[in-house]
């Protein structure tokens, strides 16, 4: 669930996802001790960076999600393990053939911490105030593209529609953009919902100083958490204070000193020295699209298939997380990571020779300064990404540069602002870009890397494509699904329409009193079966 | 118009005040016209990145109707008079990301963003007048010579690489004040260094230099003559001889402390307008960044009066020219 993107263009915006917080959540067993969850308590965690808007209804933020999701829930829960989904706000639910209308049945005895009731009238509340426009919801719309409305049956059963198939949906449904929020609170408008999101979670919103720091504090007579929590009732920390530390070394100087329990978004280079030292480092692979590279196929010569493939044989994405990230991520074995649901691995060995002798076949000759040619015209690509990037993707697109020109292909590198990038990809004017996404559905294929309306970067303007992703779309047939989004991803992978790179990666610092941490479907921290052991 | 007695300064200073605040009308104007034309030339589109980092690709349709909701889709001469319109009313709009009303941000983050900037004034202040006094008064040469080469070293050295070796050593290692945050004055203590450094740098160069070319002034040989100690010249005669382009230094500088605090405000985790210029920056958001031009150009208003009205009492040659024009 949860799409905390990370795109190019997030690069500084929401720089790394975001630790975030209560249900949804396994709990990892951590080193010795005592394994007895004892009740009280503050965790802080230094995090990389500040959600500006705390409300995930409005804001595409992972950094929103963080702290979202200790304070709101949702319909239904996605295990972390294994990506099922499963009760949570409603008790039972059930779709329709064409994956256009979702019945869901509420449990009872939910409440906002308000006090109001959680029942149907509030969850069609919380969809039309999403798709209103006044809203400015960036990304929780997108979710709901194709919501005709929401129909209340009774106190505790609502149909929501939609004008066209949306299986993605349901998992949608499960992440923090779409948990439910008090009615009430949506009156005083969207700027004050940005400081104080009031939900039925385990945690409240209990201070927000932007660009410093958010407080959660525990809400007491909390009955819902979904079934593969560790635990049932109350959480355990009594405050969780998240501060806002966008320098790496800040970050694990504070966790060493004692100043803060947890830090997240750790830098592989942190990593390691951070283990050793006795802060151990949990780790979790995001749901989602990996970090891929794209090369436009709408533009000559990259039409030619032939050339893609050269250029993804070519790209050593081994060598690469070796080299940036000492192997604490993982290459990416498809466009989708592996804890994505539906994921299967395509990725082929990367050779040098091979993408050598594809070259040559399509008649592509060296010349001056080893750049092939034909025609007279170079084997080039422009490739605008977002500067300061995160996550060192400005020395990876250097390392690309180098193993492309190992085979001849020139890369031109032209790191540039955020609005820069998305204006020029939003006119088609790019050759090489690259995304990562955060979503735990294969659905994300469909919304993130395929646009209809010829819109955003990456689009895949691929027939067969297209229709593997619709019908992974309009149904909720597991086995059927699964079919589609495999067939797709063998696509993608054939048609070099997508270069994988690498799985993006949470890794969480803690020190040696914080118990149960442990990620939520999507791999982002979360909290509430966390607990502190002094 | 020599209509006042020569020893009435302070009607002399509110008269030049009220002329320099109707003078400094035309300047505001300018300020928020020049940040207006500014934040709409940065290239790229506040709606297009709203969308293009948040949804998966730009729906033309949303764009439209997110355009219209922010009101972008009016021509900029409107927008730009709708601006000063509610700029005069005292409005300075709405953040086009959060909705949220620009003055309470500015405000919010002003705060923390004055208190450092006191800080670092009144220490890099501190820290560069000692120095250049200590400089002229020692008679170690080789204090001297050091004296006279670390403002160039204070001035050079980069707030990243300063901020960071701070935080290793007072708050990592000796746990001395917090990392992070903005909340009492030990969290203030670092950042206000990382900015006072490079401005006691400034400071005693230019005093420094200042001190040695007094030196050969008559004043100074005809106090000495009179019997007065080498500090009291110093402190009493020199000091406040070569005060004046500091304190139009100062005045300069705490425009430059207001809002390029960003380097410690990121590294210190602290709120202020330094991260959030930096960060409207990034999400073009034009009522913001509008706003802190705004609000940065009133604070230097303000703070050029002030200097003005102090070289009043540090200089009276300054109330005769007034006088005489």
């Amino acid at each position: 669930m949860s799409y905390g993107v990370s795109r190019p263009v997030r690069a500084l915006a929401v720089p790394a996802v975001v630790a975030l917080l209560a249900a949804g959540c396994t709990a990892e067993p951590t080193s010795s001790g005592s394994t007895t969850p004892k009740r009280g308590g503050t965790l802080t965690i230094a995090t990389d960076t500040d959600p500006g808007c705390l409300d995930p209804q409005q804001s595409p933020a992972a950094a929103a999600l963080l702290t979202g999701r200790g304070v709101v829930d949702s319909l239904v829960a996605q295990d972390p393990t294994g990506g099922a989904l499963v009760p949570w706000l409603a008790e039972s639910w059930t779709v329709d053939q064409r994956a256009t209308a979702f019945t869901f049945k509420l449990r009872t005895g939910a409440t906002f911490s308000d006090g109001s009731p959680v029942d149907a009238a509030a969850v069609k509340a919380n969809f039309d105030r999403i798709v209103d426009p006044a809203t400015k919801s960036l990304l929780a719309a997108g979710l709901l593209a194709g919501y005709t409305g929401t129909t209340v049956s009774d106190e505790r059963t609502v149909v929501v529609r939609f004008g066209q198939p949306n299986a993605g949906f349901l998992q949608a449904a499960s992440t923090a953009f779409l948990g439910l929020q008090a009615p009430a609170s949506f009156a005083a408008g969207p700027a004050s919902t940005c400081r104080a999101v009031v939900g039925s979670g385990p945690f409240t919103v209990a201070d927000y100083v932007p660009q410093q720091q958010v407080v959660l504090a525990r809400r007491a007579g909390y009955r819902w958490a979904p079934k593969f929590a560790a635990h049932q009732d109350d959480a355990y920390l009594e405050k969780v204070v998240v501060t806002i530390a966008s320098d790496n070394g800040v970050r694990s100087g504070s966790l060493r000193s004692g100043q803060v329990d947890a830090a997240g978004a750790v830098s592989p280079r942190d990593a390691a020295a951070l283990d050793q030292d006795g802060f151990p480092v949990h780790k979790r692979e995001q749901a989602g699209i990996a970090y891929s590279l794209f090369v436009n196929s709408a533009k000559e010569p990259w039409n030619d298939v032939a050339l893609r493939r050269a250029v993804s044989r070519a790209i050593d994405p081994a060598l690469i997380v070796k080299t940036l990230y000492q192997d604490r991520y993982a290459p990416a074995g498809s466009v989708l990571t592996p804890t994505t649901p539906d994921y299967v691995a395509t990725a082929q060995p990367a050779s040098a020779a091979e993408a050598a002798r594809l070259l040559d076949a399509a008649g592509w000759v060296a010349g001056p300064g080893g750049i092939r040619s034909k025609n007279g015209q170079r084997l080039s690509l422009r490739w605008s990404y977002v500067a300061p990037a995160r996550e060192q993707r400005d020395l990876l697109a250097q390392l690309v540069q180098q193993q492309l020109k190992a085979v001849g292909v020139e890369v031109v590198l032209e790191p540039a602002p955020v609005g820069d990038v998305i204006a020029k990809q939003s006119k088609g004017d790019w050759e090489m870009s690259d995304i990562s996404f955060l979503r735990a559905d294969a659905d994300v294929m469909r919304t993130v890397l395929q646009s209809s309306a010829g819109g955003r970067p990456p689009v895949v303007a691929d027939q067969a494509l297209a229709r593997d992703l619709a019908a992974g779309a309009a149904t909720t047939e597991p086995e059927a699904r699964r079919n589609s989004y495999h067939e797709a991803q063998q696509r993608i992978a054939d048609q070099a329409l997508a270069i994988p790179v690498y799985n993006p990666t949470y890794l969480l610092a803690v020190n040696k009193s914080v118990r149960g941490a442990g990620f939520d479907a999507q791999g982002l921290p979360q909290f509430y079966d966390t607990w502190v052991d002094r | 118009m020599w209509r006042t007695r020569p020893g009435d300064r302070s009607g002399i200073r509110w008269r030049m005040l009220r002329r320099r605040l109707l003078s400094a009308v035309p300047v505001l104007l300018g300020v928020v016209t020049v940040a207006f034309g500014i934040v709409h030339m940065i290239p790229g589109d506040p709606v297009q990145i709203m969308l293009g980092t948040g949804g998966a690709f730009v729906d033309p349709e949303r764009e439209a109707v997110l355009r219209h909701e922010l009101r972008l889709d009016r021509p900029l001469p409107d927008q730009y008079l709708a601006f000063l319109a509610a700029l005069l009313r005292g409005d300075l709009g709405k953040s086009l990301q959060t909705g949220e009303p620009v003055t309470a941000l500015v405000a919010e983050a002003a705060g923390p963003s004055l208190a450092l900037a006191g800080t670092a004034l009144v220490l890099g202040l501190l820290l560069g007048a000692g120095g250049a006094v200590l400089g002229e008064l020692t008679r170690s040469r080789l204090l001297r010579a050091m004296l006279s080469r670390l403002p160039v070293l204070a001035m050079a050295l980069p707030a990243y690489w300063v901020a960071t070796l701070l935080l290793q050593v007072f708050s990592f290692r000796l746990g001395l004040v917090p990392a992070l945050g903005s909340t009492g004055p030990g969290a203030t203590v670092l950042p206000a260094v990382t900015l006072a450094l490079p401005l006691a740098g400034v400071v005693a160069h230019v005093l420094g230099s200042g001190l040695r070319t007094a030196d050969r002034e008559s004043y100074v040989l005809m106090a000495r003559a009179k019997g007065a100690t080498r500090a009291r010249v110093v402190l009493r005669h020199m000091l406040r001889n070569t005060a004046v382009p500091v304190v139009t230094l100062s005045g300069t500088t705490v425009g430059s402390l207001l809002g390029g605090g960003v380097v410690a405000e990121t590294i210190f985790g602290r709120p202020g307008l330094g991260r959030l210029i930096v960060n409207a920056l990034q999400n073009h958001d034009y009522p913001v960044l509008q706003g802190v031009a705004a609000f940065l150009g009133i604070t230097m208003v303000v703070i050029s009066l002030i200097v003005d009205v102090a070289y009043t009492y540090l200089d009276p040659r300054v109330v005769s020219a007034a006088v005489w024009k």
